[in-house]
């Protein structure tokens, strides 16, 4: 490295004296120097921010670099001139009198001629802050007083200050060492800022007496000048503004008057997510001033009065695009009320409902009609509704629907299910548990959605009960993502291994609790679909034979594994399936026997959850 | 301007402390506004011309560039869609490890970034503030980020408990 060498000025060989002698506890102020080499000074431990400072000073050029200090009466502030270092005694820590007649007499000057400079300066106050009090300032090992120096000269040449001194208080707070007054004056970027006058010049306490004083750390890395979020400008505030949910957005709206205003432009709020918040008459207005497009109120607790739900919808429907419910505690949501106040006003933006288990009837349905297009409808767990109502709604929006989500509609029957398979662009598509439906309308379903993404036919056992091909339509769905099968109990290895190796898309596969064996596991590593990510296989009678060969074929993809209640995978298989799938996160094992398995034995991050506690270890809890 | 000088072409950039910096086109068309800058005026491969930057000084110009560098290949995302609750979990963990800067760096490359136009800088540096903000009462917020408190108590009080019903 390239290390400029420099000569050692006399007042160093006492430093290195006193680094030989005192005790340890000082030594870290002293770091700064190689005293093991008093004759070398590395140039790499010099601050070199004074560079600026014109050359045409007089006495004073150049490089000032410093920062140690030697605790009680000795400070060493050594002023470099023209290569060499003049080391200057002061003392530091008793401050009550300022001193400067210990100051050798050039840097008096200097000092006098900067103090008279800046009080020239309209932007100081002149009786609060003095040259004196700058250069007393803290100046343990973090170039506080190349900032104070570089002050000085530059304010002895009339310049305005440029560097920047920081609140020291804080650093110095966090060292635990001692108290320190607030700056006199804070010098930040371009501009002098006045101190509190409240600050006395003679508080400056040392807390503890130097003897005791420790200093960890005495390099402390600052950032390169006082920054605040509010330097930035307001657009770029709002910006990082919109990526945060609500409660932060709360949050920073309290810090201050500016990041107030800016939180609470509407903008932010256009996607209102409330769910498992409350609605209360307190916040209502607040919502409605929010003129939020999209609004979530899955789980949230909704304590408002009819009139107010009312006030609520009358005051969002114009320019709302989408609402999700679904009943929080206190169940307090009436369907087919909602239904009812949307069809009255003008929604002409609405586009997506989710409605989900807030117990709408036919009627409510019949409401629905009103609305111009749908592309996204839920109605999951409306469990009153039925053919009558539903078909008509479907033919509808027959050919904007792109998700529809009809699980657990159980009164719904094959009748929908061949409106459904008329809706072309569906690319979502639930029918879970809807026991009504036989293999005719699911084969059909299947046969004619080819933009199918995401189905989800779970704890459907009329599937596949009568028709051994009900399935086959899969391998026109050449986009589907997410499968999900569970809980189809009829679902055997003929009805889909066959299948798996044109679902080249799939994400997401649940096959729990279907009645496969390992010769679908076989079909299925055999089919290597590159994405596939998250792989359910719950009460399966898998091997770990079987399992070790899944976690060969998919270690690239797997994240997520649930094999609750496979009661043939061993400790073993799983300890190298999580040895060999290094994107897994979770391993789901409930109703298992396997244990926890320790941290070290593992490389990968993955978590391994409902596990059977080691007897070993329950014990040793318990003690 | 082909396609052809973008891909092995050079640009000398000044900051605004003065330095000159050299870079290939196929790093710095990352950003927006060079890209389009060059485009229009049509700079010539091994010119001398020198475009100047005066809100960007050397250090942050210089983290830019190895930013853009380890991005230049990436596939440029689609645009946002509004109606999503954008994500803050995804910072790619390079990402993560080159931002972490001080706060005075950060808001440079968040100014940089917007007045360059990298959209994937801006992305992912405002994540990171946001990310520090998250989950933080006021008082925390105010701390990391050196906010003073210009409200008066009553007005403290009076927006706290408009805000109060979201805290959980």
């Amino acid at each position: 490295m390239d290390e400029k060498v420099y000569k050692l000025p006399p007042g160093m060989r006492e430093l290195a004296h006193i680094w030989e002698t005192e005790e340890s506890a000082i030594r870290p102020h002293l770091l700064d120097i190689d005293l093991t080499n008093p004759y070398a000074y590395n140039k790499k431990h010099k601050i070199s921010r004074i560079k600026n400072i014109p050359k045409n000073t007089s006495n004073t050029q150049s490089n000032i670099k410093t920062n140690k200090i030697i605790p009680k009466e000795n400070h060493i502030c050594d002023i470099e001139q023209k290569g060499m270092e003049m080391p200057i005694e002061e003392p530091i820590f008793d401050t009550s009198e300022t001193d400067t007649n210990s100051l050798p007499d050039y840097l008096t000057q200097l000092l006098l001629e900067a103090e008279q400079a800046i009080q020239n300066m309209d932007c100081i106050n002149s009786d609060q802050s003095t040259i004196t009090d700058i250069i007393n300032f803290p100046k343990v090992g973090m170039g506080h007083e190349d900032d104070i120096v570089e002050t000085c000269l530059r304010a002895s040449m009339g310049e305005p200050p440029v560097v920047t001194l920081r609140s020291y208080e804080r650093h110095w707070k966090r060292s635990g060492v001692y108290h320190w007054r607030k700056p006199a004056c804070v010098i930040s970027r371009n501009t002098l800022v006045d101190k509190p006058k409240s600050v006395k010049r003679k508080s400056r306490i040392i807390k503890n007496s130097a003897s005791n004083v420790k200093v960890k750390q005495p390099r402390i890395t600052l950032p390169h000048h006082e920054s605040s979020i509010l330097d930035l400008p307001n657009e770029l505030i709002h910006l990082i503004l919109s990526y945060l949910p609500l409660s932060s957005l709360l949050s920073t709206s309290t810090t201050c008057k500016r990041l107030s205003l800016l939180a609470s432009s509407p903008f932010l709020y256009s996607n209102l997510n409330l769910s498992r918040l409350s609605v209360t008459s307190e916040n209502l207005n607040w919502i409605i001033s929010k003129q939020p497009k999209h609004l979530n109120l899955s789980n949230s607790t909704i304590i408002l009065t009819d009139p107010q739900i009312q006030l609520l919808l009358q005051s969002l429907a114009p320019q709302l695009q989408s609402l999700s419910l679904y009943p929080g505690t206190p169940y307090s949501l009436k369907g087919d009320q909602i239904c009812n106040l949307l069809s009255q006003y003008e929604t002409q933006y609405l586009s997506s409902l989710h409605l989900n288990w807030i117990g709408i009837t036919d009627y409510g349905l019949s409401c629905l009609m009103s609305i111009n297009t749908l592309n996204t409808l839920s109605l999951t767990g409306s469990n009153h509704i039925t053919d009558t109502a539903v078909i008509p709604l479907i033919v509808k929006f027959q050919s904007t629907l792109t998700d529809l989500d009809l699980s657990s509609c159980i009164q719904l029957t094959n009748r929908t299910g061949y409106v459904v398979a008329t809706c072309v662009n569906l690319s979502s598509l639930g029918l879970a548990t809807c026991y009504k439906m036989t293999d005719k309308v699911f084969k059909m379903i299947l046969a004619s959605l080819p933009l199918l993404e995401n189905l989800d036919l779970h704890s459907n056992p009329g599937l596949a009960e009568t028709d051994p091909n009900v399935l086959e339509g899969l391998a026109n769905c050449n986009k589907l993502k997410r499968l999900n099968l569970s809980q189809a109990t009829n679902i055997t290895d003929s009805h889909i291994s066959h299948l798996l190796a044109g679902l080249h898309t799939l994400t997401h596969l649940y096959v729990g609790n279907c009645k496969l064996t390992d010769n679908f596991m076989t079909s299925l590593c055999q089919a290597r679909l590159a994405n596939l990510s998250h792989l359910d296989l719950s009460s399966l009678p898998i091997s770990s034979l079987s399992l070790s060969a899944i976690a060969s074929a998919y270690q690239l993809s797997l994240t997520s594994l649930v094999l609750n209640s496979c009661i043939r995978i061993t400790q073993n298989s799983i300890c190298k399936t999580m040895d060999k799938c290094r994107r897994l996160e979770t391993i789901s094992v409930f109703d298992t026997k396997i244990n926890p398995v320790p941290r070290y034995q593992i490389k990968s991050k993955v978590k391994l959850i409902g596990t059977t506690p080691l007897p070993v270890l329950s014990q040793n809890l318990v003690h | 301007m082909t396609e052809a000088t973008l891909t092995s072409g050079q640009i000398k950039l000044e900051s605004s402390d003065g330095e000159t910096v050299t870079v290939p086109l196929n790093v710095i068309k990352l950003s927006a506004t060079i890209k389009t800058m060059i485009e229009d005026l049509g700079i010539e491969e091994d010119n001398d011309d020198v475009v100047p930057l005066p809100n960007v000084t050397h250090v942050i110009l210089n983290k830019v560039i190895f930013w853009c560098d380890h991005h230049k290949d990436d596939i440029q995302p689609s645009e946002d869609d509004d109606n999503k609750e954008k994500r803050v979990d995804d910072i790619d963990p390079w990402d993560k490890e080159f931002l972490k800067v001080d706060q005075g760096t950060l808001f440079e490359l968040i100014q940089a970034a917007n007045y360059l136009d990298i959209k994937g800088l801006l992305d992912v540096t405002c994540k990171t503030v946001a990310n520090m903000i998250r989950g933080k009462t006021p008082e925390e917020i105010r701390k990391t980020f050196n906010i003073k408190n210009d409200f008066t108590p009553e007005e403290e009080e009076q927006i706290r408990k408009e805000n109060a019903w979201c805290e959980e």
